[in-house]
């Protein structure tokens, strides 16, 4: 463990994101998840905000709203309201681990081999970060472990990739930035057509046009709702301020980064090319 | 803990949340509160600081905590974001053993508002506007990256009109709270880093107050350590220019999350200022409140050990 600077913590942390999420962003993805929500009639939407969610606990659906971050509370309330009348948290919780192990294992075998090592490595990091101002790792860590190879490798995945979402909405709620300006600059951030993401997170035409120009008004996007420059500085700054907030976990991990990434990289690349994840992160993101 | 601003030049949202705090922020000293936890089967306020009784550690965490619903110790942790956790984990876990969070929540507001009554009269001059501007102020905000202002959001309005009152004024101490743990984070800070920082801030001795946060001395010594480190603070434990620029940039981004509801408040900011002050006098006065705030608490910090007072937290 050491203090790592500054150029290295931002690479590490961006490389660890794009290869922990398509392992344990799977579950969104998984038939074997939807068919278990299914079973207490659930569609995708409520299936995806209370299986997400329950880690919280039964809270109000505006409680899950705060911790997800960019989604319009109108969509988010009535689906956590309904999947805690048809199923509730812990109904859900099980399913959820059931179905993204059953999807893993599908694409990667029961016990892929440096699983155990892998778990161990992420655990480290996740063990030695804090739970202030993260709703839902710390929701995630009052759990406690699957306790199968996949199910633990799935959650240590799971827990690094929400404490790193957790900062990354402080981060841009400290900046200033409502949630559809958010939205629309991760369309902008990852290269994206314009409105077709942020329109799932459920924001109106209208919410986009109002988000647009206020964005316009800070002199974060031009005339063409594109990035100015100095859109460009700061929401590079933004994304910095979450690599910051890993700090704890990456210095941690310490040395054994690479063998972990060497570890992490093929099982995200099979979950991908399985359809398990609808992209390849390194494709979109920036490093 | 909102920093303490009554100064005329300091920004309209740090001057509000200075106003506020006596009033709202009176439901953790209400000996009806401490009352109706005892009934719960939680233990009685364990002293005075100033003539202002304490709260019960367990009956702190979880009724602040029951505004998110009947939610696990960590969350509760990572909402108030200063306390160790391994203080507010087992203190909870302890609460939903006693009582859930309907209950402990219905405990927490009729005891707000009966020491607000008793305190402040069943009408005080000027309640119906107060609501009227709070409410203007709450309307204009949203959920994102806020979770006991989410949680109390949720909750609804009390009838009575000194708990409608009370419900706007703690859905705004919450939502800059909030937006403050979001701020310091943001900043790249740990609890411990922003506790530091906090002290130095308020212009109390460093490592006072944030003992009633129940970090140990060892925790305490490396988070000034990673401070010096990062320049933020002197081989002399005092900020270095960098530290006090960053802490006053925590606050400034706290004071602007405020923004649209300092802007919805319009020209009525001193209308409102003038009803809330003498409020505030009147619950300090009659021992609602600590009078210097988080100076009388650094006072009693200083006397404590860390592991009195996580001692204090659990029994």
């Amino acid at each position: 463990m050491g203090t790592l600077s500054d150029a290295v913590l931002r690479e590490r942390a961006r490389r660890l994101r794009d290869a922990v999420e398509p392992i344990c962003g799977n579950v969104y993805f998984a038939p074997e998840a939807q068919a278990g929500y299914a079973e207490y009639g659930l569609s995708w939407w409520p299936g995806y905000f209370g299986s997400r969610g329950a880690c919280l606990g039964r809270v109000p659906g505006a409680v899950v709203a705060s911790a997800f971050g960019v989604f319009n509370p109108a969509i988010v309330v009535p689906a956590v309201d309904e999947a805690w009348a048809k199923a509730g948290p812990a109904a859900l919780l099980s399913a959820r681990e059931r179905g993204a192990v059953a999807s893993l294992t599908r694409i990667l075998g029961a016990d892929p081999p440096g699983a155990e090592r892998a778990t161990e490595l992420l655990r480290r990091g996740a063990d030695a970060a804090g739970f202030e101002g993260r709703s839902l790792f710390a929701g995630l860590r009052s759990l406690g472990w699957p306790g199968t190879v996949l199910g633990d490798l799935w959650r240590s995945c799971d827990l690094v990739r929400e404490h790193r979402g957790d900062t990354h909405i402080a981060a841009w709620t400290a900046a200033g930035l409502f949630p559809v300006e958010a939205q629309l600059l991760i369309e902008l951030w990852w290269r994206m057509p314009a409105r077709v993401y942020t329109r799932t997170r459920g924001w109106s035409e209208e919410a986009m046009d109002e988000g647009y120009t206020s964005l316009k008004d800070k002199g974060i996007v031009d005339a063409s709702n594109e990035f100015t420059p100095a859109g460009v500085s700061f929401r590079e700054a933004v994304e910095w301020a979450t690599d910051a907030g890993e700090r704890s976990v990456l210095e941690a991990i310490g040395d054994d980064f690479d063998e972990l990434l060497e570890l992490l990289t093929p099982w995200a690349e099979a979950v991908v090319a399985a359809k398990g994840y609808p992209t390849d992160p390194r494709t979109v993101t920036r490093i | 803990m909102p920093a303490i601003a009554s100064s005329t030049d300091a920004p309209v949202a740090r001057r509000l949340a200075a106003l506020i705090e006596p009033v709202v922020g009176q439901v953790y000293f209400s000996p009806e509160c401490h009352e109706g936890y005892v009934r719960l089967g939680f233990n009685p306020s364990p002293g005075f600081a100033g003539g202002v009784a304490l709260p019960d550690g367990p009956a702190y965490f979880t009724s602040r905590g029951s505004v998110m619903g009947q939610v696990p110790g960590e969350l509760v942790a990572s909402a108030f974001a200063v306390f160790n956790p391994t203080a507010v984990v087992p203190s909870v876990t302890y609460g939903w053993t006693l009582t859930d969070a309907p209950t402990i929540c219905a405990a927490r507001d009729a005891g707000a508002v009966a020491q607000l009554r008793r305190l402040l009269g069943a009408a005080p001059a000027g309640l119906t506007r107060v609501t009227e501007l709070f409410t203007r102020m709450t309307d204009t905000l949203t959920p994102e990256g806020r979770p006991l202002f989410a949680g109390l959001r949720s909750l609804g309005v009390p009838d009575d009109p000194i708990g409608a009152m009370w419900r706007h004024g703690d859905l705004l101490r919450e939502y800059r709270g909030d937006s403050h743990t979001a701020a310091w984070v943001a900043a790249g800070l740990d609890a411990v880093e922003i506790g530091l920082l906090t002290e130095l801030f308020l212009g109390l001795p460093i490592k006072s107050y944030i003992r009633t946060r129940a970090w140990s001395e060892d925790q305490l010594a490396a988070g000034v350590e990673r401070l010096q480190s990062r320049g933020l603070l002197g081989e002399d434990e005092r900020f270095t220019d960098a530290g006090r620029a960053l802490r006053e940039e925590v606050e400034l981004r706290t004071d602007a999350a405020l923004d649209r509801a300092v802007a919805a408040l319009g020209t009525d900011v001193e209308e409102l200022f003038g009803l809330l002050g003498p409020w505030g006098r009147t619950v300090r006065a009659g021992g609602g409140y600590l009078a210097g705030g988080a100076d009388d608490l650094a006072r009693r910090g200083s006397g404590m050990t860390a592991d009195d007072e996580q001692g204090a937290a659990r029994d």
